[in-house]
């Protein structure tokens, strides 16, 4: 009895853990938890494919701008990574239609190479920095405010902060075939977000990966999936069917999956048509893709907040020529953030349970106290 | 090793036997070191299976020690592969699992050709003895299997036994080199004899071989040929006098991918 109440506390913990762990990271690569309280770390975009005998790189921060300068980049360190070597295959199908490809030891997954970039407040290129790879004085580099090319309603008619790197295809090995990349946003040597092929990190049961190196997150996948499968097999095997709707709740949302068990990076090979999942291009609607082969929130949201029919092509027309993106909207003055705090109905809603549960135990400890006194009362009257 | 036969023929009808094989299918018995290993367990006949989703209602342990360290399988319910797990590739590692008990009822007829298919000798003559021959067959089934994931290394670790109820236990770790399997069969820890073994090989269905343990539960089997193999027996007991069944059954099993013979050095 002892055992299950313990198993019931704990779950109601982990219960609860859950629900609110996400509620910062809900929204990711375009609305990570992490980041929608720190908008210059948020990553929304990565995008690798080759353009004649150059590879084009585009990573995006900063969701939903259309705020005019000066913003607040410059405490903020934009990475890429690039794995040349680590051992990808690509003979298992599933792997290929999700992920590009297998990482077959993913514990090993590591940079060979880095791209570093850091930002003036004007969107101008304040550094860059290029280790692992040759020829870097081909680099060409473009930085500024871009339409955000993510094909999502709620992302139309809003800008990011670009950052477009045409690299040589001779800065890389000879020879080299295969690419894993990631990219990461950090403050003052925190690592803040992480991106690596689209919609993973973005999904509410990825939040904890957005902070822990590719080699690092099978281990961090495991872990949380291990204690929440437990928690989703406890409410599952109770009889009760409002222990069951709970864990049906966990399992779409939370719960992670057999084919999540992956790092997350994009993989990218010349065996292969660019495209993603095989690397990505501009023009790739990622949100259908990635919904049919399992995850299918994104898909779901474009409905619910796009018109019929889908949109399956960005809200502006990509550049066939540098720097690629299409060109930014107006500057517009961005929403005002809400006023009303969640706090004073918090504090309420403890307040009155704390009142009541105050209440009850009164109560009841004037009534223990009554009884007693009647029951002392009874052998002297007799 | 009482008795040791190598046929080429498809097994028995598997109509007349209503019991089933239990066993772990790992998504690869080879995997990189860091890989991650989805862990399928499978119900059928003839090593033909088909998949069983995880029920932790129905899990007594499952786990897998490699490195000397045991940690869970873990997995979610109603889903297959049952489980997942990390390897770190050095050793051989060893996945168990225990069911908890499952409560069967065979017509006579049927319960007495299982019994015959799997070599259950002793229970045939034992109800004959009490009368019991046309009595239901009512029977309490636990499934035992482990599975061997091949590791850079040999592990001394596949060698010792697990702790479970029934279990084949290999004399030295047959992941490593082309060789007839030896190993013991284990009752509650102790050697067994006379427990039928029999060995099927993946793929091909009609390749059956069979042994019976000695009086030291010691068995051989000459794998003819390289390949994911399923050795597996049933051991069979009265049930206590309180159970509600009147057989309690253990299904042990153990796949295991036997490598490729070593070439020969030409002088």
């Amino acid at each position: 009895m002892k055992r299950r109440a313990r198993w019931a506390i704990s779950a109601v913990t982990m219960l609860v853990s859950l629900f609110l762990a996400p509620i910062g990271a809900f929204a990711s690569d375009h609305a990570d938890p992490t980041d929608l309280t720190d908008p210059n770390a948020n990553i929304t975009d990565l995008f690798f494919f080759p353009k004649g005998d150059q590879y084009i790189l585009i990573f995006n921060v900063r969701r939903a701008l259309t705020a005019s300068q000066p913003y607040d980049l410059a405490p903020y360190e934009y990475r890429v990574n690039f794995d040349l070597t680590t051992p990808t295959t690509f003979d298992s199908a599933e792997d290929r239609a999700r992920y590009g490809g297998t990482i077959t030891t993913p514990d090993r997954l590591h940079p060979d190479a880095t791209i570093t970039v850091r930002l003036n407040n004007n969107t101008t290129l304040k550094s860059i920095t290029v280790n692992g790879l040759k020829n870097t004085e081909k680099i060409r580099t473009y930085t500024g405010v871009r339409d955000d090319p993510f094909i999502f309603p709620r992302f139309f008619k809003v800008n990011v902060i670009a950052m477009v790197m045409s690299l040589p295809k001779d800065a890389f090995p000879v020879g080299q075939h295969d690419f894993m990349l990631w990219g990461t946003a950090s403050k003052d040597g925190a690592q803040l977000d992480h991106v690596g092929r689209s919609i993973r990190t973005q999904l509410p049961r990825f939040g904890i990966i957005n902070t822990t190196p590719p080699g690092d997150q099978l281990k961090t996948l495991m872990e949380n999936k291990e204690s929440r499968d437990k928690l989703y097999n406890f409410f599952k095997g109770n009889r009760e069917w409002y222990s069951k709707v709970v864990a049906d709740l966990i399992q779409p949302t939370f719960q992670i999956r057999k084919y999540d068990l992956v790092p997350d990076v994009m993989i990218y090979t010349d065996r292969f048509p660019a495209g993603y999942p095989n690397g990505r291009l501009l023009t790739d609607d990622v949100v259908a893709q990635t919904c049919a082969f399992g995850d299918c929130l994104l898909q779901e949201i474009s409905y619910i907040e796009g018109g019929w029919p889908r949109a399956t092509t960005n809200d502006r027309p990509f550049l066939d020529d540098w720097p690629y993106l299409a060109e930014p909207w107006p500057e517009r003055p961005e929403p005002a953030a809400p006023t009303r705090s969640i706090l004073p109905y918090i504090i309420g809603i403890v307040l009155a349970f704390a009142l009541v549960s105050w209440a009850i135990i009164e109560l009841l400890r004037r009534l223990i106290i009554w009884l007693w006194l009647k029951a002392r009362a009874k052998p002297q009257a007799a | 090793m009482r008795s040791l036969a190598f046929a080429a023929a498809v097994l028995l009808a598997t109509a007349r036997a209503q019991a089933h094989d239990f066993w772990i299918e790992p998504s690869t018995f080879h995997p990189a070191p860091g890989a991650m290993v989805s862990v399928g367990l499978r119900v059928g006949q003839n090593f033909i299976g088909d998949p069983v989703p995880r029920l932790s209602a129905f899990i007594a342990a499952f786990s897998v020690r490699q490195n000397g360290k045991a940690r869970d399988v873990v997995g979610s319910d109603h889903i297959d592969p049952a489980g997942f797990l990390p390897v770190d590739g050095n050793a051989t590692a060893t996945i168990s699992y225990a069911s908890t008990g499952a409560y069967i009822e065979l017509p006579p007829g049927e319960f007495e050709d299982y019994l015959r298919v799997y070599g259950l000798d002793d229970v045939i003559a034992s109800r004959a003895a009490r009368g019991e021959r046309n009595k239901l067959g009512r029977e309490r089934f636990y499934r035992y299997a482990k599975a061997l994931i091949t590791g850079r290394d040999p592990s001394a670790g596949v060698t010792k036994p697990v702790g479970l109820a029934y279990e084949i236990v290999p004399n030295d770790d047959p992941t490593r080199r082309f060789a007839p399997f030896r190993g013991h069969v284990l009752y509650h820890g102790k050697p067994l004899s006379n427990a039928l073994v029999v060995a099927l090989l993946h793929g091909r269905p009609s390749v059956n071989l069979e042994t019976h343990s000695d009086p030291q539960g010691a068995i051989t089997l000459p794998l003819p040929c390289p390949g994911i193999w399923l050795i597996k027996s049933v051991h069979m007991v009265r049930a206590s006098f309180f159970a509600s069944e009147d057989w309690d059954s253990f299904w042990a099993s153990l796949t295991v991918e036997i490598p490729e013979p070593e070439p020969e050095l030409k002088p």
